[in-house]
């Protein structure tokens, strides 16, 4: 796959050229591109060959191989259950939820259960604004095939790859469990905030046990699934309300461990990854861009979109996703 | 590869992580043991899922089949 930081008008012309594109940037841009194989997300942050960056002059672009067919469409929230529906055979869907969406919500709540959403890989990731304009902006997502924005539901890319070719999903997440018995929690309740925590077997009120204890907030909780770690943030801890709030939800039945503590986001990453990244698609959390003071600093080869969620099939946080077509 | 019931039952009541498996077949397995914890008396429908979801995978088998 091709990523490239465009000018509309360039980006424009890759569409009429017939390519198969997965794009991202401010929704003044993304709004002037015409019909074609694409969809689109807004956000004006990226993570780009020379460092991160916040642009709303240029488009991050993804164009899959030459070869390659897709169908993009619009899902609205009632019908994301239906969402494996259009799986191409042998082939890898994109989708883009706009944030702070009821699919957003019902997506990560419910996803995991839908029909069929395991047999292929499924990847993306969840549309922004900037830090300063949350509450005043409301992100959205664009589908390419209707030129149509939208709000609230979600866009699909449902993309059939070259003869020979196989995608290949994973992540990469520089957090670890952390050992520490006292700040390993389970939750009675599903959901994207929590006023009661277990710890040791014992019940307690958990926005105080956060402020009592210090625990750094801008750690994540670290879920164990059967080897794949998997994030959850902290959104908010509000004591007088007894209320946590969390950039994706909490299972009952799951124990998460607060991670342990990271130095140096940037070079955590290139220590995992390596020289890897060139060719691939991946989307990074704008949680690691902010707390990792990402402005300027490279994540290896990786390069895409900073974003208000990650999914790998499932709501991520604070993780990079990674899409790779191997021959 | 056909994995057996007791095969599928095991992976489902074990707690073993599948280091070297895909991310989806992981995470199938960590939602069906949740469900299993949680809700014991729903074990035979959950190893119907499991095979379900095996039966379209083929790397599945493979990956759950060294747990």
């Amino acid at each position: 796959m091709k990523n490239e930081f465009l000018t509309p008008q360039e980006a424009a012309e890759r569409i009429e050229a017939g390519a198969v594109m997965s794009i991202a940037g401010a929704p003044e841009l993304l709004s002037t591109l015409p019909k074609g194989n694409w969809i689109g997300g807004s956000t004006v942050y990226f993570m780009t060959k020379t460092g991160g960056k916040v642009d709303r002059e240029h488009l991050f672009c993804t164009t899959f191989p030459e070869g390659s067919h897709a169908s993009a469409r619009y899902l609205a929230t009632a019908d994301l259950a239906n969402l494996a529906q259009g799986y191409e055979a042998g082939g890898v869907t994109l989708v883009i939820i706009p944030a702070f969406s009821e699919a957003h919500a019902r997506f990560a709540e419910d996803g995991a259960g839908y029909a069929d959403l395991f047999d292929q890989p499924l990847l993306g990731w969840i549309s922004g604004v900037h830090l300063d304009e949350i509450g005043k902006v409301t992100p959205s997502v664009f589908d390419g095939a209707q030129g149509a924005k939208h709000e609230d539901g979600a866009v699909l890319l449902h993309v059939s790859v070259p003869e020979g070719m196989r995608p290949s999903l994973d992540i990469v997440n520089i957090f670890k469990q952390g050992d520490d018995a006292e700040l390993v929690f389970s939750f009675p309740e599903a959901g994207f905030s929590a006023h009661k925590a277990i710890v040791n077997g014992q019940e307690i009120g958990f926005a105080r046990y956060v402020t009592d204890k210090g625990i750094d907030t801008k750690l994540p909780l670290v879920a164990n699934y059967a080897g794949a770690l998997i994030n959850v943030s902290f959104q908010s801890v509000d004591p007088d309300a007894g209320e946590v709030a969390f950039y994706a939800p909490v299972f009952p039945g799951v124990e998460y461990r607060l991670a342990a503590a990271q130095e140096d986001y940037a070079k955590t990453f290139a220590t995992q990854v390596g020289s890897a990244g060139e060719g691939s698609y991946s989307c990074n959390c704008i949680l690691n861009y902010v707390y990792g003071d990402m402005e300027g600093k490279l994540t290896a080869g990786f390069t895409g979109p900073v974003t208000f969620g990650e999914i790998a099939y499932v709501l991520l946080n604070q993780t990079l996703v990674k899409l790779d077509l191997a021959a | 590869m056909i994995l057996s019931e007791t095969d599928l039952t095991r992976a489902i009541k074990g707690t073993t992580d599948l280091a070297a498996a895909s991310l989806a077949t992981r995470i199938v397995l960590n939602r069906l043991r949740v469900q299993a914890r949680t809700e014991p008396a729903k074990l035979s429908g959950l190893v119907a899922e499991l095979r379900a979801f095996v039966a379209k995978n083929s790397d599945a088998a493979a990956e759950l089949a060294k747990l």
